[in-house]
């Protein structure tokens, strides 16, 4: 009747690397690497969903003890194992299982569902003290989905805990959440931030399995989709119970724009698929009580439709997500194309963004789509106004002698584009990636 | 010594969790974490809701196809290996029940 799982808690492992130290990704769809990852990564989007297709189901009955080590590794690396076990039991695919990736899979359930047990109880010593304190709260993200939206709680992996106070109690929170141990790595003064970022510094404690994250709002502030107005989310607030912690959450809807928000422009996708898994439980529990019009203008009026719009067509196309095609369609942004839905592919089946540097112009210029679109914008690049080469270089704008700073100009840009240029010519897949990853970026924050 | 009137209830420093038909404690003291099969779960819930191990074998009994005999012992072998490990506190009533 009982088992002792496990003698001693260690926290879940954090997210390994699927790609080992060195080894990269081939640009060639033909090469044996990049169709091998194409295959797990389909194979785990596959065992993810709620209702598996049937072709799925036959694929699943094919795979061989060194697949299911692969589809292991990539499931751990982006968090999602307890989840995948879960869907694998409930659809009847873990018939198929090798015993020894079964208890694999099942040891990481178990001990997801000791950890959160561990957090939620932190939870409630926090939530208590902010009560106390007289300080009202909302638990987001994690905190909040694991014990709502899953069927149970082990099926969400959580990194931190995450709360939102009003902005003017945000020192008392702050004061209230240190006083039960929680210290930040470095000293800072508790409201400086509040310009620039949209949570404190995480707080740690000594014997805590995790971090706390003190929130004033959820969206950078001083960005272009920053929140217009913060009032409204806690207007909205709904008292939520989680895993026995009386605490308020967002609004369903509030819920589902900040995962689609914090998925895209606060992580550019390098979460992985874990957001996408998140949005289609919201809108799986809550979606028929949706406005789903209310819920377009919101996103378009606070600049975050590129995100919820690429979020949501994704959870759709890959989850089956019941998100409405008039809805998607009414919100589809300008300059979304099929090659950005490939690039949020690659991202999401990565447990870590690729390694180095590449600029937005340059990766930009490479996703032209014809060579006459990126000679232009190289022309573009090059011949700058006047005025700007005024402002990079020792030289008035007005000067006769600026043609030569022109030739400068093309030197610097050879110095800066020649080496990627080489390496995507040759198929470096580590570089393409970048260059995927730039161009998202830039696209999301035009 | 263990006996139907013995009263169990779940250590105050154990919290659990259901998972499917099972349900996961963790002990916050030792941070060991076990997991109770269905019908394990199904004794485990019972002793959050207070009822005595006599209650609890009749409900046994009543769920599951088993004799009332066996029932009344795999409840009180794993009310033992829940003691063993801290996970029950046990104070026993049969002095009081008598009188």
């Amino acid at each position: 009747l009982i088992e002792r799982v496990w003698q001693t808690f260690t926290p879940p492992k954090s997210y390994a690397a699927f790609l080992k130290q060195g080894e990269t990704l081939s640009a060639d769809p033909q090469t044996e690497a990049q169709m091998q990852m194409e295959r797990v990564g389909r194979l785990l989007v596959a065992g993810l969903r709620d209702e598996p297709a049937a072709e799925d189901v036959a694929d699943f009955a094919q795979l061989t003890t060194a697949d299911w080590s692969t589809l292991l590794a990539l499931a751990t690396s982006l968090g999602l194992d307890p989840l995948l076990y879960d869907r694998l039991t409930v659809n009847g695919l873990n018939l198929h299982l090798p015993c020894s990736i079964r208890s694999q899979l099942q040891a990481s359930y178990y001990r997801q569902a000791a950890y959160n047990l561990r957090l939620y109880g932190e939870l409630g010593a926090l939530a208590d003290a902010l009560h106390q304190a007289k300080i009202p709260m909302i638990v987001l993200k994690g905190a909040h989905l694991a014990a709502t939206v899953y069927p149970d709680i082990a099926l969400r992996k959580m990194v931190d805990i995450d709360l939102m106070v009003p902005e003017p109690q945000l020192t008392a929170a702050f004061e209230v959440v240190q006083g039960l141990g929680y210290l930040p790595l470095e000293p800072s003064a508790p409201t400086a931030p509040v310009t620039t970022l949209h949570h404190l510094p995480r707080l740690f404690k000594a014997e805590a399995l995790t971090g706390v994250e003190i929130h004033w709002t959820i969206a950078h502030p001083g960005k272009p989709y920053a929140l217009a107005n913060v009032e409204d989310l806690w207007r909205r607030a709904q008292p939520v119970q989680l895993a026995g912690i009386q605490a308020m959450g967002l609004h369903p809807a509030d819920l589902l724009l900040h995962l689609c928000l914090h998925a895209t422009h606060h992580h550019r996708l390098v979460q992985g698929l874990r957001p996408l898994c998140d949005i289609d439980r919201v809108v799986r529990c809550y979606g028929e009580g949706f406005d789903w019009q209310a819920i377009g203008e919101r996103a378009q009026a606070q600049k975050w439709d590129k995100g919820v719009h690429l979020m949501l067509y994704l959870a759709q196309r890959w989850f089956n997500t019941p998100v409405p095609e008039s809805f998607l369609q009414a919100i589809q942004p300008a300059g979304f194309t099929p090659q950005r839905i490939e690039s949020a592919l690659r991202y999401m089946l990565l447990d870590r963004p690729p390694e180095g540097e590449i600029s937005g112009e340059f990766s930009h210029m490479w996703r032209q789509s014809s060579l006459g679109g990126k000679v232009k914008m190289l022309l573009k690049r090059w011949f700058l106004p006047r005025t700007t080469m005024a402002e990079m270089y020792p030289v008035a704008a007005d000067s006769p002698w600026l043609w030569i700073y022109y030739l400068v100009r093309l030197k610097d840009l050879l110095l800066r584009y020649g080496h990627p240029t080489r390496r995507l010519l040759g198929g470096d897949a580590q570089t393409h990636l970048l260059t995927d990853q730039q161009s998202l970026r830039r696209w999301l924050s035009e | 010594m263990l006996s139907p009137l013995t009263h169990v209830t779940p250590h105050p420093q154990v919290v659990a969790t259901a998972v499917r038909r099972e349900i996961v404690l963790l002990s916050m003291a030792t941070s060991d974490y076990y997991t109770l099969n269905e019908s394990g779960a199904h004794i485990w819930r019972d002793l959050q809701e207070g009822f005595s191990l006599l209650e609890i074998s009749h409900r046994l009994v009543d769920q599951y196809d088993v004799s009332p005999a066996r029932a009344q012992q795999s409840l009180l072998n794993l009310i033992r290996m829940l003691a063993a490990e801290q996970l029950v506190l046990v104070k026993d009533n049969t002095e009081e029940e008598s009188n």
